[in-house]
């Protein structure tokens, strides 16, 4: 992509640029990546807190943004002009090597109702109420989804909670869309039955 | 239809779970771009082939070992910021388009830390133009930066008119006191400075104890404004007593709690807050302190709620 001429900044203050663009300049200019960091770093963060705590999502936020930041120059601007794929991909990645502690957390919860990973985490007096009051559901949630497969449950919480895109979790983790539709349907299904809704019986009633 | 009702609930529950979780603080955030700005610089200036200074592991939490020590020790500390006038303004404005390698070094000195937090920047320059929630700052050596604010974003200035004292308004008023009536010299608009013992002195006049005075002879006192006229007012202190106050041409009005409109183009102005790209700066404090003077910021570490009392220490300081 062609420097628009005169002052960068000058440009930049017209239209904000995209995450793209800001990866382009920062080959150049690489301070210039911390705009890519304003802008993802704090959903990111909230992303891997929910699935592994706030310890373990700051050493993974950081190596997140370490490595894209190694990688920026091979980023092909081309395939995504959003850089979120691209991110959620690497921290994936990372997430994966702490599948076990989360597999473990989740059963924790399950079996005590006491979230480890929550409790990590400062929460209003309301938020602690609500979780209360659900607690039976969230304990089942917990069970179901420490017993999906990591590559089911990392779709699963791609789309329900960084929201991504069917196309945008097949680019992140380097899967054919289909695959994707897949593993969220397998996923979802296992949900659903663990919520006590018989999948089957509600297959025969759409079909009527 | 029940069909998708339930597929529906079941997803909605999914998004549900942990949804308490919160997203990041402000501080958190800041610790790790610092870092990344860090591993920035590194990469712009390090030699071939040597990795990145970006320490793993020390994105958003403070880094382990001995790093991690120095940094609680920095936090720990009560460090004292002076933000003078035009001084200032020259050791803060280095950056931008500079041509060369000076404009690396140069950029990483336009925003400098504020001692005692590390992540919180401060920038000081003329007042160029306010356009609608941001204003532009020209540095001494001619760099611009363009300071971002939103609501939570403090704002006081020393410009402000005698017109602006009115009757009901809650005031600081500093100057040299005579038979029960103060010369005021400084008036502070908006919430009173917070009790300060060490400050407490016979005063002149009959303005005995209750009110504060200091070495050079001046008499604080704090109260709301009443009989407001153009040459004067009256401070109605908290236990009813009412101090006459003369005004003049010489007296400066200190606003407080101002809005962008109220701040003077082409005065010295001081923001602190977090940097952004570009150059620019998200602020939570803007100032526009006595012409030659400084304005003092006590940050003792990187917590929201500490950042919040310094910022309320330092408008409420009654110089």
């Amino acid at each position: 992509m062609p420097e628009p001429s005169g002052c960068p900044e000058q440009a930049s203050a017209m239209a904000p640029p995209d995450d793209a663009a800001i990866i382009e300049r920062s080959v150049r200019d690489p301070e210039a990546f911390a705009a890519l960091y304003d802008r993802h770093a704090a959903a990111l963060h909230r992303y891997v807190a929910r699935r592994l705590g706030e310890g373990a999502a700051d050493d993974i936020v950081a190596d997140t943004f370490l490595t894209a930041f190694r990688k920026r120059a091979r980023y092909d601007p081309s395939a995504a002009r959003d850089a979120r794929p691209w991110l959620y991909g690497i921290a994936a990645n990372l997430i994966g090597k702490h599948t076990r502690s989360e597999v473990r957390m989740l059963r924790a919860y399950a079996r005590t109702g006491a979230d480890p990973v929550l409790t990590q985490q400062e929460t209003t007096a309301d938020d602690a109420f609500g979780r209360i009051e659900d607690a039976a559901d969230q304990r089942d949630l917990a069970r179901a989804l420490a017993t999906l497969a990591q590559g089911d449950r990392e779709v699963l919480l791609m789309i329900a909670w960084a929201d991504l895109s069917y196309a945008e979790v097949a680019a992140a983790l380097g899967i054919p869309v289909g695959t994707v539709r897949s593993r969220l349907n397998r996923a979802r299904t296992r949900i659903r039955a663990a919520l006590g809704t018989n999948p089957t019986s509600l297959h025969e009633v759409s079909l009527r | 239809m029940n069909t998708a009702m339930n597929q529906a609930d079941e997803m909605e529950r999914t998004v549900a779970f942990r949804a308490s979780a919160g997203f990041p603080s402000q501080a958190r955030l800041a610790a790790g771009r610092e870092h990344l700005l860090a591993a920035a610089m590194a990469e712009q200036g390090r030699a071939e082939g040597a990795p990145p200074a970006w320490p793993r592991h020390a994105g958003l939490r403070a880094p382990a070992g001995s790093r991690r020590h120095a940094v609680l020790a920095a936090s720990a500390a009560a460090a004292l910021v002076l933000l003078g006038g035009a001084g200032y303004g020259a050791a803060a404005a280095l950056t931008g388009h500079a041509p060369g390698t000076a404009g690396t070094a140069a950029k990483a000195a336009v925003l400098t830390s504020v001692s005692g937090c590390a992540t919180l920047k401060q920038v000081s320059g003329t007042l160029e133009q306010v356009n609608g929630s941001s204003l532009v700052l020209k540095t001494s050596s001619g760099q611009s930066v363009t300071v971002t604010t939103s609501a939570a974003t403090r704002v006081a200035t020393v410009v402000g008119q005698l017109s602006d004292i009115t009757d009901g308004a809650p005031v600081t008023v500093t100057g040299p006191g005579s038979d029960g009536t103060i010369a005021a010299q400084v008036v502070g608009l908006g919430n009173p400075a917070p009790p300060n013992p060490q400050k407490n002195a016979p005063a002149n006049g009959g303005l005995v104890q209750t009110h504060t005075q200091t070495a050079q002879g001046d008499v604080t006192v704090s109260g709301t404004v009443s009989d407001a006229s153009a040459t004067g007012f009256t401070v109605i202190e908290s236990d009813g007593a009412q101090i006459p106050v003369t005004t003049s041409s010489d007296t400066l009005v200190k606003i407080r709690q101002a809005s962008l409109s109220e701040l003077q183009t082409g005065a010295t102005t001081i923001a602190v807050g977090y940097a952004g790209p570009d150059r620019t700066l998200s602020a939570m404090l803007i100032a526009q302190p006595l012409p030659g003077g400084r304005f003092m910021l006590s940050v003792q570490g990187c917590s929201s709620s500490s950042i919040q009392h310094a910022i309320t220490a330092a408008l409420a300081a009654d110089d």
